[in-house]
């Protein structure tokens, strides 16, 4: 799932200083899962919003939505009704879905609430760890299903660095696991340490962001 | 239903008072000795003001329902629930601390006052108690001053 963390409260209310009636949008698909922009996620904020917007002597109205997903467009067209009625709109969704909101509605302030951060799984509730850096190039199968690029600090292609401590975890946070000891162990069990003998090449990085924004064109999918 | 200990008073009455915080208190329900000793709705009773509200779990309250509480002008949020290991449906109150805790730090950062949301344990309560519970919040929620919400609930 894509994961996203709440903006810091003074940058909202820094934002929102010049408005006074806000729609707080919420989306029920990743955002939801890693409880950051979810219908429990936005029924929180526009209360916390209002308050602390009082704090500075201002006084709006919120009004909140949760939509299905907002990275597609006809869930986006259930804001039309309500979107002439406010002054400006706080996404807590992906940046995939406030730039949707945005486009949809170019009229209006379209604000992130929260910062996208990565593409993750729950660890066990109320931890997600990042799992995939949407490289364009992936190296799973030669991996042992662990992704270097996300899960290493250093997206190393041919690990470990010297900075694996003995506990397998990583020189920058103790409580991050060292993947490429994670990737020997399981190559280990499976009887096959040799194949990390093999010197993987420089990736294909044009494939993602450094081959500017990226498009796939489907034609047997087009109108 | 609530007993005649108290003499029950609407919300609106309640705002009119400036010295007396309005207090909200939501219980589990199984913290309280019988279900005659329930307390629900408005109580206005000698120097307290509450509305009390009764939940099968004290996991029951949402953040949200808690933020909204104080959206709407209370000025402090009681969450009464059973002491630590004796929850009937197993770690229901642990979740409950929990999640008071989170409202309390988001409390802060929008500079309400942590202290205007607390949780407190008891088991075996009878009505007197859930009402002395409440009221030892007066003081301090008088010390906070007035939710400044009030008067912008819907």
């Amino acid at each position: 799932m894509i994961i996203a963390e709440w903006k810091p409260l003074p940058e909202l209310v820094e934002i929102l200083k010049g408005h006074t009636n806000v729609l707080v949008v919420g989306c029920a698909t990743c955002v939801a899962e890693c409880a950051a922009g979810g219908e429990r996620e936005v029924e929180t904020l526009a209360p916390l919003l209002q308050m602390a917007l009082k704090q500075e002597g201002r006084t709006i109205n919120v009004r909140t939505s949760t939509l299905e997903r907002q990275c597609e467009w006809e869930f986006v067209e259930e804001l039309a009704k309500v979107a002439p009625q406010v002054d400006a709109i706080v996404s807590l969704a992906c940046g995939i879905g406030i730039q949707a909101v945005a486009e949809r509605f170019p009229e209006l302030a379209v604000y992130p609430g929260v910062n996208t951060t990565a593409l993750a799984i729950r660890q066990e509730p109320g931890t997600w760890l990042a799992r995939c850096a949407a490289c364009g190039d992936c190296v799973l199968g030669e991996t042992f299903g662990f992704c270097p690029v996300a899960r290493c600090a250093k997206s190393l292609s041919n690990g470990p660095c010297g900075g694996t401590r003995k506990n397998g975890k990583c020189e920058i946070d103790e409580n991050i696991d060292c993947v490429w000891y994670q990737i020997y162990e399981r190559a280990k069990a499976r009887g096959k340490v040799e194949q990390l003998l093999k010197v993987r090449k420089p990736k294909n990085w044009s494939n993602s962001g450094h081959g500017g924004p990226k498009r796939v064109v489907r034609e047997d999918l087009r109108p | 239903m609530g007993k005649s200990l108290g003499k029950r008073a609407g919300m609106k009455d309640a705002n009119r008072s400036v010295t007396m915080p309005r207090i909200v208190v939501v219980y589990c329900r199984n913290a309280v000795s019988s279900a005659a000793e329930l307390l629900e709705g408005p109580y206005t009773v000698k120097g307290l003001n509450a509305f009390f509200a009764a939940l099968p779990c004290s996991s029951k309250i949402e953040p949200s329902y808690l933020l909204k509480i104080l959206a709407d002008g209370a000025d402090g949020v009681l969450v009464v629930a059973c002491p630590e290991g004796h929850c009937r449906f197993m770690v229901g109150n642990v979740r409950a601390e929990k999640r008071v805790n989170y409202v309390r730090s988001l409390l802060d950062k929008a500079k309400m006052g942590a202290e205007r949301l607390t949780l407190e344990r008891g088991e075996n309560l009878t009505e007197k108690d859930l009402l002395s519970l409440a009221q030892r919040r007066v003081e301090p929620l008088k010390i906070l001053g007035p939710n400044p919400m009030k008067g912008d609930g819907k």
